[in-house]
């Protein structure tokens, strides 16, 4: 393989809003850039030292950011039947972050319950807990949970101990009833949930973009030493290799074994397994090519988008044939399919 | 990680473990994704301005929130200072101390009420658009089925130290935030991120002396529905906290009612001391109740001073009862040995909660081999030769299960406790009483804890627990995961194994009840008592001293 991992991704273009204005981020030859802010540089420069960052900078800044965040590909999609409905409300309400309150089982009556150890100090929560097997806790109804020995009950919030909280503490009461302080919602759970939220913005950008970031992140992977990210790569390689495998057999996705190759080869059969790099999922699961008019593709060998030579089996136990592929029509990057390669020729 | 320690399985199987789980999550993704997805909440058919409102006012209020968040540690410390200044817990505040409270009050309720005030204008207009939304599923049962079955296996593993618990959530996290990224599980807000926060602290046991002094002090509290029925099991000080634990029995009242006007009976049992310096110290109630018990403790703010020799206690409109203070009469448990390897103590455990949920309504006589024991041997962390799965595979044949995950294992001996559970099964001996205790336990796994007394009735008997670091134990799907593994045997030569049956947690403070099965033998004049965890086990032997039954 001596293609670049990207040369088979055709370009791609999504459009966000910045500034109440509509932007044009757009992605080509493995690089995001701000169609609309010719210094981005300068502006990323800016946002680092405090200045106002404009979200499409802040997109590419997140881009780079996530670029080898292995969360991209546990979200990221499978295939290219495999549909994310995320938008950028979810994430928007992951960045604004807790503002200090979330929601416990309220009780709603009951003549069980529970006090609190000490006039409520930030952080303390009493409930009481009862186990039985007779009592599948989601088959109860919220807070119809109760306590006493012998009793069918799992776990409650003592309403004394909630409306303490609640006239305490100045709670709201949000739809799911009564609400405890959180304290410690400090920086290392801002910072998660802020990369969380970056990476659904990222994810809203498009099933383009979804294959871009993931394969991206693949590519950063390919020619790492996997060392304790080994098992977080095979399950993301078998995600990807499996339902590949599985439509070209016909088979069921469960029973392809995959396992991560340590060289970076294409995609083989290894026995009862596939052996495959996350090479494979850069450029070959990346560009759409995994299985091109029944032959599952194994490797590109050279490629500049919209066409691509690859090796590619035309039937179980065969050997791999330099097979020529190109896209059948220019802009299919971007439609939710991907692009729909066909053969060309040997 | 469970325990704290270093993970001890060999690194291939910790990696094979950890790839299985992946693995498993990934193929539960796959089947859910074949299912259809959640319907979304929509605005439907609202009008226009609801509409607007309903995408407009959330963010606003959550905007607000965010900017007002510098102010909100001292807002809610404001609040929270008000309420115990005008509660009953506490002394009234000085003249100085009110005027500076009422001044920080006014600006924490200035600043505090808009703000409510928006974010419930936001979730109320929501409520109203959403309408059915509210009875709406929280996600497919695929997909549900899939979480859960991914979040036991993570939890079995971490348990058995396979894979750290960090490692195992992020796994769960992922395949949640995966189904929920294809509508296949209502995504989650940043809330449950904090939740988790609050399960996890969990607080350093105290640094210094411990005491513990049993009492078995019986006392009668006048109530509306009539005499409150207790004993004040022991006194426990410790540098964090001062408590007197009690169990109890409540008045009998004939309309369901009348016992709803009691949320909880702190009120009842407000409590007060003085010491033998004339110093005074107030006391509030804090535990749980059903219909005809209470168990829990008298939770002094502050405690009495180190040098304190005596109290006397009064409950509610209770007289007296002095109580001892200083001459600690403790039992304390000795270390013993370090338990099996924390797969083998995992796969011990979990047969043991065969033993200790045999006598709760609806197990059954089902028995059905631990879900985790399948996957475990795949991995390669445990074997046919293990002394564990041929324990486990011993008592599975014993109760009479053909198990085809344990069908090529060679059964062992069982354990004489096991053997002892189950022939004393379905007794009904026990004798009526309480024997208050005060034995405290070394820290394991991070934990201290002291018992405080045994209650004994004719069909089970249940320990009283106070509690350091003492975690949550965890909830799902009918089974109780405990942190620890506690059996005891009496002196008559039968064995208990412990459960919890209810339990208070809170600032890594815990109370916790453990009910022990069988009962008590009603010759047994001392309990041996073991708690064993992952990183060691801990044994003493206490004389029990019956009082009659409140």
């Amino acid at each position: 393989m001596t293609a670049p991992w990207w040369a088979a991704l055709g370009p791609a273009e999504a459009a966000v809003r910045c500034g109440g204005q509509q932007h044009r981020l757009r992605w080509e030859a493995g690089r995001l850039t701000a169609k609309d802010h010719p210094d981005a540089e300068g502006e990323l420069v800016l946002g680092t030292l405090g200045g106002d960052q404009p979200d499409c900078i802040r997109l590419l800044s997140a881009w780079g950011e996530h670029s080898d965040d292995l969360n991209a590909l546990m979200l990221g999609p499978r295939s290219a039947a495999d549909t994310l409905t995320v938008d950028v409300a979810e994430a928007e309400r992951l960045r604004l972050g807790p503002v200090g309150w979330v929601g416990y089982a309220p009780l709603t009556g009951g003549t069980r319950g529970a006090a609190p150890a000490r006039p409520l100090t930030w952080g303390e929560l009493w409930f009481r807990t009862l186990r039985s097997f007779a009592v599948n806790a989601r088959g109860l109804p919220r807070g119809s949970a109760t306590w006493g020995p012998g009793r069918a009950a799992v776990s409650v919030v003592s309403a004394q101990v909630t409306s303490q909280l609640i006239s305490a503490a100045g709670s709201r009461q949000g739809p799911r009833g009564p609400r405890a302080f959180l304290p410690g919602a400090g920086q290392d759970l801002d910072r998660e949930l802020a990369r969380r939220a970056e990476l659904l913005e990222l994810l809203a950008l498009g099933p383009a973009f979804q294959f871009r970031l993931c394969a991206t992140v693949a590519a950063a992977w390919a020619d790492r030493e996997p060392g304790p990210a080994r098992p977080a790569l095979t399950a993301a390689l078998a995600g990807r290799v499996a339902p590949a495998v599985a439509s070209w057999l016909g088979a069921d996705a469960d029973a392809v074994q995959v396992s991560l190759a340590d060289e970076q080869g294409g995609l083989a059969r290894d026995g009862d397994r596939w052996r495959a790099g996350m090479r494979w999922v850069a450029a070959v699961w990346g560009a759409g090519l995994a299985v091109i008019d029944g032959n599952l593709v194994v490797d590109v060998t050279r490629a500049e988008y919209p066409e691509a030579h690859v090796l590619a089996l035309d039937r179980p136990g065969g050997k791999p044939t330099p097979t020529a592929v190109a896209v059948q029509c220019e802009g299919a990057a971007d439609s939710p399919q991907g692009p729909r390669w066909r053969i060309i020729g040997p | 990680m469970a325990g704290g320690g270093q993970l001890r399985a060999d690194g291939d199987v910790r990696e094979r473990a950890e790839t299985y789980l992946r693995l498993l999550a990934e193929s539960e993704l796959r089947h859910a994704a074949g299912s259809p997805p959640i319907r979304r909440p929509g605005v439907g058919n609202a009008s226009l301005p609801l509409r607007a409102a309903y995408q407009l006012l959330p963010p606003a209020a959550a905007l607000t929130a965010r900017a007002v968040r510098p102010l909100d540690p001292l807002v809610r410390r404001v609040l929270a200072t008000r309420e115990r200044v005008q509660g009953r817990a506490l002394p009234a505040a000085g003249q100085a101390a009110r005027r500076a409270f009422g001044a920080s009050s006014g600006l924490a309720v200035a600043v505090s009420t808009p703000l409510r005030a928006v974010e419930r204008a936001g979730w109320q207009v929501r409520r109203v658009v959403r309408g059915e939304s509210a009875r709406r599923s929280h996600g497919t049962e695929p997909a549900r089925e899939g979480l859960d079955r991914v979040g036991r296996l993570a939890s079995d593993f971490a348990a058995a130290e396979l894979v750290d618990r960090t490692a195992a959530e992020s796994i769960v996290d992922g395949l949640e935030s995966a189904l929920a990224a294809r509508s296949r599980l209502e995504p989650r807000g940043p809330g449950w991120a904090v939740r988790r926060r609050i399960r996890q602290q969990r607080t350093s046991p105290p640094a210094g002396p411990l005491v513990a002094i049993p009492l078995g002090r019986p006392v009668s509290v006048p109530s509306e529905d009539g005499p409150i029925q207790l004993v004040l099991l022991a006194l426990v000080l410790a540098p964090d906290r001062a408590e007197v634990t009690i169990t109890g029995r409540l008045p009998k009242v004939a309309d369901g009612m009348a016992r709803e006007r009691h949320r909880h009976w702190s009120g009842p049992l407000t409590a007060s001391a003085t010491d033998d310096r004339g110093a005074s110290y107030r006391a509030h109630f804090v535990g749980g109740w059903d219909e005809s018990r209470l168990d829990g403790a008298l939770s002094f703010q502050p405690g009495p001073p180190p040098g304190a020799q005596w109290l006397d206690v009064k409950v509610g409109e209770s007289d007296p009862v002095r109580v001892q203070a200083s001459g600690s009469q403790a039992v304390t448990a000795e270390l013993g040995e370090k338990p099996a390897s924390p797969v083998e103590r995992f796969i011990d455990s979990r047969a043991e909660r065969f033993l200790s949920n045999r006598w709760l309504p609806g197990a059954g006589d089902g028995v059905a081999v631990p879900e985790a024991i399948g996957p475990l041997r795949e991995v390669g962390a445990v074997s046919r030769e293990s002394p564990a799965l041929q324990r486990l595979a011993a008592l599975l044949r014993r109760l009479g299960s053909g198990c085809p995950e344990v069908e090529d294992v060679p059964s062992s001996d069982l354990p004489e406790p096991w053997a002892s559970v189950l022939d004393s099964q379905g007794s009904a001996d026990g004798p009526s009483g309480v024997s208050p205790l005060a034995v405290i336990f070394p820290e394991i796994d991070g934990t201290r804890c002291v018992l405080t007394g045994l209650r004994s009735e004719p069909d089970s008997a249940t320990l009283q627990l106070v509690g350091w670091g003492w975690p949550e134990p965890v909830f799902s799907r009918g089974e109780l995961t405990e942190p620890f593994s506690v059996w005891a045997r009496d002196d008559a030569g039968r064995w208990h194994i412990a459960a919890s049956t209810g339990g208070g947690f809170g600032g890594g403070h815990a109370h916790v009840t453990l009910r022990l099965t069988p009962p008590v033998h009603p010759d047994a004049t001392a309990l041996e008592i073991t708690l064993t965890g992952y990183s060691g086990q801990a044994t003493a032997t206490v004389p029990l001293t019956w009082q009659g039954q409140p």
